[in-house]
Order: C-alpha cells, then sequence, then structure tokens
C-alpha cells in the first residue's frame, strides 16, 4: 500500500439536530483503527459536541459524546478547536469533556492547508 | 395568539432571527432541537432582556438535558417537558415553526 495519507476531518454541526456528528466520529474511529494519519477539528457549532454533562436519553438518540474519549485510545491525539468558535459561545476548555488544542483561525488555515485529505461534517 | 417553535442554533441559521423580527408581544416562543442553544449563555445574545420582556420564552428541558445544558440556561427563560409543549399549543390559536 502508499503511504499514508494524513486526514482531516473538520466538525461544524451541533450534535443531535443532524447525523453530522455522529458519522464523522464513525468515520473518525473507522480511519484511526485502519491506522491512518488522523486529525480532527471542531469549530463552529461543532466544538458544542465536546460538551460536558450530554445526556440525550430523552430524545431516544445515542450519547456519542461518551465515544469521544475513545479516539485516545486509537491514538487519535491530533484534535483541534478553533478558538474563536469557542469565544464567540463563551466556552473554555473546562468545559470540554476531552483535552484539545486551542488554535486561533490562522493556525485553523494552516492546519486545512497541511491535508491531504479533507472530509467535512 | 401564536406559539413560536424555533429549531435551528441561532449561530448556524436565521431562524430565530426571523421568529423574533415577525413575533407579536402577545406571542410565545418556544426553543427546541438546536434552537435550546439560544435559552443558554452559550449562544449569542438573541434571547436578550428585551425579548425576554416582550415575550414569554419557553426551552424543552429534553433538548438541553441532551446536550448538556440545563446548568447553563438564562435567567428568565421557563423550562417545559414534552407534557407543557403539548400544552402551550393547546394555549395558543396556532403554532408557527421557524426550521
Amino acid at each position: 500500500m502508499s503511504d499514508n495519507k494524513s486526514f482531516l476531518i473538520v466538525n461544524r454541526k451541533a450534535p443531535f439536530g443532524s447525523a453530522f456528528a455522529k458519522e464523522a466520529l464513525d468515520v473518525g474511529l473507522i480511519a484511526a483503527a485502519f491506522g491512518q494519519k488522523l486529525s480532527l477539528l471542531f469549530m463552529d457549532d461543532g466544538v458544542y459536541q465536546l460538551l460536558k454533562n450530554q445526556n440525550p436519553s430523552d430524545i431516544n438518540q445515542k450519547n456519542s459524546s461518551q465515544t469521544l474519549p475513545m479516539l485516545e485510545m486509537y491514538d487519535v491525539k491530533d484534535i483541534y478547536v478553533e478558538a474563536e468558535s469557542l469565544q464567540a459561545r463563551n466556552l473554555q476548555s473546562e468545559d470540554l469533556l476531552i483535552s484539545v488544542q486551542i488554535i486561533d483561525s490562522q493556525a485553523t488555515a494552516e492546519l486545512i492547508d497541511q491535508q491531504d485529505i479533507l472530509l467535512n461534517f | 395568539m401564536i406559539l413560536h417553535t424555533v429549531n435551528k442554533s441561532p449561530l448556524q441559521n436565521n431562524s430565530l432571527d426571523s421568529c423574533l423580527r415577525i413575533a407579536q408581544p402577545d406571542c410565545a416562543i418556544l426553543l427546541i432541537e438546536d434552537a435550546v442553544y439560544a435559552a443558554t449563555d452559550t449562544a449569542n445574545g438573541l434571547i436578550s432582556e428585551q425579548v425576554l420582556s416582550l415575550h414569554k420564552v419557553y426551552a424543552l428541558i429534553p433538548d438541553l438535558k441532551a446536550r448538556g445544558l440545563l446548568e447553563r440556561i438564562k435567567p428568565g427563560i421557563e423550562l417545559v417537558n414534552y407534557d407543557g409543549f403539548v400544552t402551550l399549543t393547546e394555549q395558543f390559536d396556532s403554532v408557527q415553526s421557524w426550521y
């Protein structure tokens, strides 16, 4: 097989209102299981996917946020959050349920620029 | 009198803007699904003091709970369950859904 390509999954949607968040995580875990070079970026409403204390039992949905800590088990350590998106939502790193690297828009642009493959959800 | 329901995130969609532009003072606003972010300190200030002085604003508890928002509700917003949702639809002449 050819050299591994670098993948970036860009998460821009809030959880539950659509299936994007769940599907992005599924794709991320599969890519990680196949040993791909994977990074995740959360920006815009996508940062809401990382909020602590999510509990969708009363709306009959699966709690994908509980799967997020599994990313580390799969050796996915490059998880980025755009600072401006957090700020616009009055959120701080303490509000998030996994540890992430918070980067500004310029660094976000560079992150996107460095990738071989971009997957948008 | 109309019950306005909104189900989109205020930061990703203009449904709530449109609702607030059109809603008359005797109308109520019910935030459901992704619109519940507007009921918290995590979204823009669309649900302002002025809005709260003009309208009764409700938010749906199961949607807040799902998104981890129950501890972050803005003061002045009333929380309702599914039963309360049904009661509201009975109280108003019609329901306008902004989605």
